[in-house]
């Protein structure tokens, strides 16, 4: 295999470059990594779309001060992408201060950053926490979407793609594409998606996609417009029958995820969507929703994936970023990251890897509106699906 | 002035050139290169929501801007007579100094599907769960022209007030009206044939300035507008956001295509008044006509438009302290403060937009009384164009020139950067709002002064500044709503580094915590109506004050 022989090649450089030898020191060293970063500031770029998650960073930024002397800002951005932009105007530009210095990110905008060597490293696998890291069960930690992570951003938290509701008014949630495109069906106006280039409403799609292809290895290649034509032919026969029972009968969509789960939470919606498999616990938890929240993935699986954090090359802060990456991945952050009632977000942790203090930590609480109906975890398509599924949507369904 | 020196002369335009024209024209060059790439233009016509989303955009454009006029001049003709109290002065104030963005918030939330104006109808019609009212967001872009008509009408009103309220203007408009009533003329007839012709031409560069702004603005588009297609703004600025350079490329173009669609959407309607002159000619001349003017329906939309600002500001209140608020409860379950102290555990946002309000403000004020002091009325007309440029031009495109520039220049994310971008908006208003009185200062006080052998600072200390104080007060308040209206420019400048209250209230919509967004767009109303309200108290003599 092609793909396989190149990442082999790339694992055999890193080894053999000079680099691997720095990594090794600068890991023992770690010491003095932590001594370079205190009084440095950090400009952490990460979506703000959700207040349990800035009140998350906003802690991490209390503990990075006390500890280290680390000075942690959130920069609250809507869209990975214009972080993208912006690191690389800079770069262009010469700016060797940049603005940022630690980005939450994965998939498309990582893929394009490391291979436009916008990121500094490697620097993920050297971090002392690192070890922790279930890298075998939760093999998305190293390969984001099909790109090896080859160091380059370390991982933070898991995700997969679930479905929410009021189980009061969901008697039996539908548990597949055509299930849910039925039940759109019997509850008009109820149902519906995020528009791309929304992030949950491109998994949307792309669930969909995977779902209406009989042969799911075409996902793991990067695919061409004409393929894409083919391969898409019954996708657009499914979004077509789904769209007369959607809200506002598929002739508008909701801007965000946010917008959806607000409309769930008002009753203008039955079913929300979510990354984040502990999302409706922690909206139940907040008040947010009802106690009598559901939440499910399809019984074939949903898309997975891990979000990760990465260090920009003109970054004036590495050390610092470094240290606060390392923090994000202590059992003690990614421990409190997972509890409901703070964010809930899944470790990226290997339970195993743990010492019995900090397996305590994760004390496993099940909570009103925990995933009740769990499904595998589906791996995230070649990165070239995404500008495809979004360009052909908004051609087809969002003309005007 | 003839007393000041050359050296003097340069000196007291140096200021003014370099913190508003040189920054305007080197970022203008900056975004004209940007857009110069044939592949992203072609990729632009190629774009699948290209001309739907442009249309979108030059209809509401027009839509707001036809509306807008023909409200403000119904308005004007009914209180122009009573206008000139001071109370109802500061009303008009009051409205012109909250944000376009925190009238299209409250809008929003106001009619949204489980907003105030759904539950009010939700009693008598029975509705349990919110009706699928297709209203933020709507596909047409009404909620968005409207929120346009709110805003831009009483700023018409006031530059038409503005005019009509001039006294050799007011004595000729008094005059003329005394010899039409004579001839037969009826109150309606006198504005529609004598007035409304004198006035247009008065109206053409604000017109524009209102085109251009409703069909290129993006914070109000994204916070409400339509999104399957978005206006061409919105494409825009996801396109110079975008993660991909082709696509920041075809942003670039994008910009200056909706650019020239404006301005050929200007040229088209002016001729298209001067092809119907002769036809409205046969109209002006034809015989009198007693029809009356419908005052009290004028003012009664006049109040009815106030009377609305007062519910949106309410409804913001309201949400912003609305912890739980079941459909279809007329009133939220639980109240909070959670908002309004998540809002004050980080201000950082509310001082810098302050803070860059008050900068500014004050030195665009330095720097326009340097320059009215130094150089010779007649170079004004270099100062209008540009001033006019600046406004017309889309904050798309000024805004990525000066982010280039800024990039250049190693001032991106710096607050001087974001100091920079903020001066163009605000010394070009503060210019307009201050060139007529000032330049029309009664120079028969300086002889006074001179007879009395004061010398010139003394003067303009004592006596000149004193007696403009109003105006110079007004553009103060004027200049500050200006700087904290900005979301383009700042937003690009800002890098992430700094935070304004347009740059959090826009990134709020489109998240869930509305009693948070409520309370970001009540700040962004309150504070320009505080300095407003400041600002004319301290500029009335003070013994006037109570």
């Amino acid at each position: 295999m092609n793909l396989s022989r190149r990442s082999a090649l790339a694992l055999f450089a890193s080894l053999a470059s000079p680099s691997f030898l720095s990594r090794k020191a600068m890991a023992a060293d770690f010491a003095e990594l932590i001594a370079k970063a205190k009084g440095q500031q950090v400009y952490f770029n990460a979506w703000a779309g959700s207040e349990p998650i800035n009140a998350y960073i906003a802690w991490a930024g209390e503990q990075l001060k006390r500890r280290y002397g680390i000075e942690l800002t959130h920069v609250k951005i809507t869209d990975t992408a214009e972080v993208v932009r912006r690191v690389r105007d800079e770069v262009k530009a010469g700016k060797s201060d940049g603005s940022v210095d630690l980005v939450w990110i994965n998939g498309q905008n990582f893929k394009v950053m490391k291979d436009e060597k916008l990121l500094y490293g490697p620097f993920a696998t050297d971090l002392p926490n690192f070890k922790l890291v279930d890298v075998t069960g939760k093999p998305t930690t190293l390969q984001d979407f099909s790109e090896a992570t080859e160091g380059y951003e370390s991982p933070w938290g898991m995700a997969q793609l679930t479905f929410f509701g009021d189980g009061k008014k969901i008697s039996k949630p539908p548990r597949s594409m055509d299930e849910l495109a039925a039940f759109a069906k019997s509850n008009p106006g109820r149902v519906t998606y995020p528009a791309p280039p929304d992030f949950h409403g491109l998994t949307f799609l792309k669930q969909a996609l995977i779902e209406t292809t009989p042969d799911r290895s075409i996902f793991s290649k990067p695919i061409d417009a004409a393929g894409f034509e083919i391969l898409s032919k019954p996708w657009f026969e499914f979004l077509d029958g789904l769209k007369p029972g959607l809200w506002r009968e598929g002739r508008q969509y909701p801007k965000s995820q946010a917008d959806v789960t607000q409309m769930v939470a008002d009753g203008e919606l039955l079913i929300g969507i979510t990354f984040n498999p502990n999302e409706p616990a922690n909206l139940v938890a907040a008040g947010t929703l009802p106690a009598s929240t559901i939440a499910w993935h399809h019984e074939a699986g949903t898309i997975g994936n891990t979000h990760f954090v990465a260090i920009p090359v003109n970054s004036k802060a590495r050390e610092a970023a470094s240290v606060v990456a390392d923090f994000l991945l202590s059992p003690e952050a990614q421990a409190r990251k997972a509890d409901l009632k703070i964010w809930g977000d899944p470790t990226v942790l290997d339970a195993a890897k743990l010492s019995s203090d900090d397996t305590k930590l994760f004390a496993a609480t099940s909570a009103l509106g925990s995933v009740s109906l769990p499904g595998p975890t589906i791996l995230e398509p070649d990165a070239s699906f995404v500008k495809l599924v979004q360009d052909s949507w908004i051609s087809h369904y969002a003309r005007g | 002035m003839k007393a000041h020196s050359a050296a003097a002369r340069v000196a007291g335009g140096v200021p003014l050139l370099a913190l508003f024209l040189l920054p305007l024209v080197v970022a203008l060059l900056f975004a004209a290169a940007s857009a110069v790439d044939g592949a992203a233009w072609v990729a632009l016509f190629h774009h699948p929501q290209f001309f739907p989303a442009l249309e979108l955009s030059l209809l509401t454009g027009a839509v707001a801007a036809a509306a807008s006029l023909s409200l403000s001049l119904f308005i004007t003709a009914g209180i122009f007579e009573s206008a000139g109290t001071e109370k109802g002065l500061s009303i008009l104030g009051v409205i012109l100094a909250v944000p376009h963005l925190a009238v299209a918030i409250a809008l929003g939330l106001l009619v949204m599907p489980t907003g105030i104006l759904a539950r009010l109808l939700a009693v008598p019609f029975g509705w349990t769960t919110p009706p699928a009212w297709i209203t933020t967001h709507d596909p047409y872009g009404i909620l968005l022209i409207a929120a346009l008509i709110l805003k831009e009408t009483p700023f018409l009103v006031y530059v038409l007030l503005a005019h009509v309220r001039r006294d050799d203007v007011a004595l000729k408009f008094s005059r003329e009206a005394r010899i039409a009533r004579s001839l037969g003329h009826g109150s309606a007839s006198i504005w529609l044939r004598i007035f409304i012709p004198q006035l247009v031409p008065i109206l053409v560069w604000p017109l524009l300035v209102v085109f251009s702004y409703a069909a290129t603005v993006v914070d109000l588009s994204i916070a409400i507008g339509p999104t399957q297609p978005s206006t061409l703004s919105t494409i825009v600025w996801a396109d110079l956001n975008s993660s991909d350079p082709i696509e920041n490329a075809r942003g670039a173009a994008g910009a200056f295509a909706l650019t020239f669609a404006v301005v050929i959407g200007g040229l088209l309607a002016a001729a298209i008044y001067r092809l119907a002159k002769p036809l409205l000619q046969n109209v002006y001349t034809a015989g009198p006509s007693l029809m009356q003017f419908p005052k009290l329906a004028s003012k009664k939309t006049w109040l009815s438009m106030q009377s609305l600002y007062v519910v949106l500001l309410a409804g913001l209140v309201l949400l912003s302290f609305a912890r739980r608020w079941p459909f279809p409860l007329l009133l939220p379950t639980l109240f909070d403060a959670a908002s309004w102290s998540a809002v004050t555990a980080q201000p950082a946002a509310l001082l810098t937009s302050v803070f860059l309000a008050v900068a500014t403000t004050m030195s665009s004020l330095i720097i326009l009384l340097c320059w009215f002091e130094t150089q010779k009325s007649r170079n004004d007309i270099v100062l209008l164009a540009f001033a006019l440029i600046a406004l017309v031009l889309p904050a798309l495109v000024t805004g990525l020139g000066q982010y280039q520039m800024l990039l250049y220049l190693g001032l991106s994310g710096t607050m001087l950067g974001l100091y920079l971008v903020h001066m163009m908006p605000v010394a070009a208003y503060m210019f307009l709002v201050l060139a007529a009185p000032y330049r029309g200062f009664d120079m028969r006080w300086k002889s006074v002064s001179n007879a009395l052998q004061a010398k010139h600072f003394r003067f303009l200390l004592e006596i000149k500044w004193p007696l403009l104080k109003p105006q110079l007060w007004a553009s103060f308040a004027i200049g500050f709503a200006v700087s904290l209206g900005q979301y383009v420019p700042a937003q690009l400048a800002a890098a992430g580094r700094f935070s304004t209250l347009p740059m959090e209230a826009v990134a709020l919509t489109s998240g869930a915590n509305r009693p948070l967004t409520a309370a970001f767009a009540l700040l962004l109303a309150l504070v320009p109506i505080v300095v407003f309200i400041t600002a004319s108290t301290l500029s009335r003599p003070r013994w006037a004050r109570a």
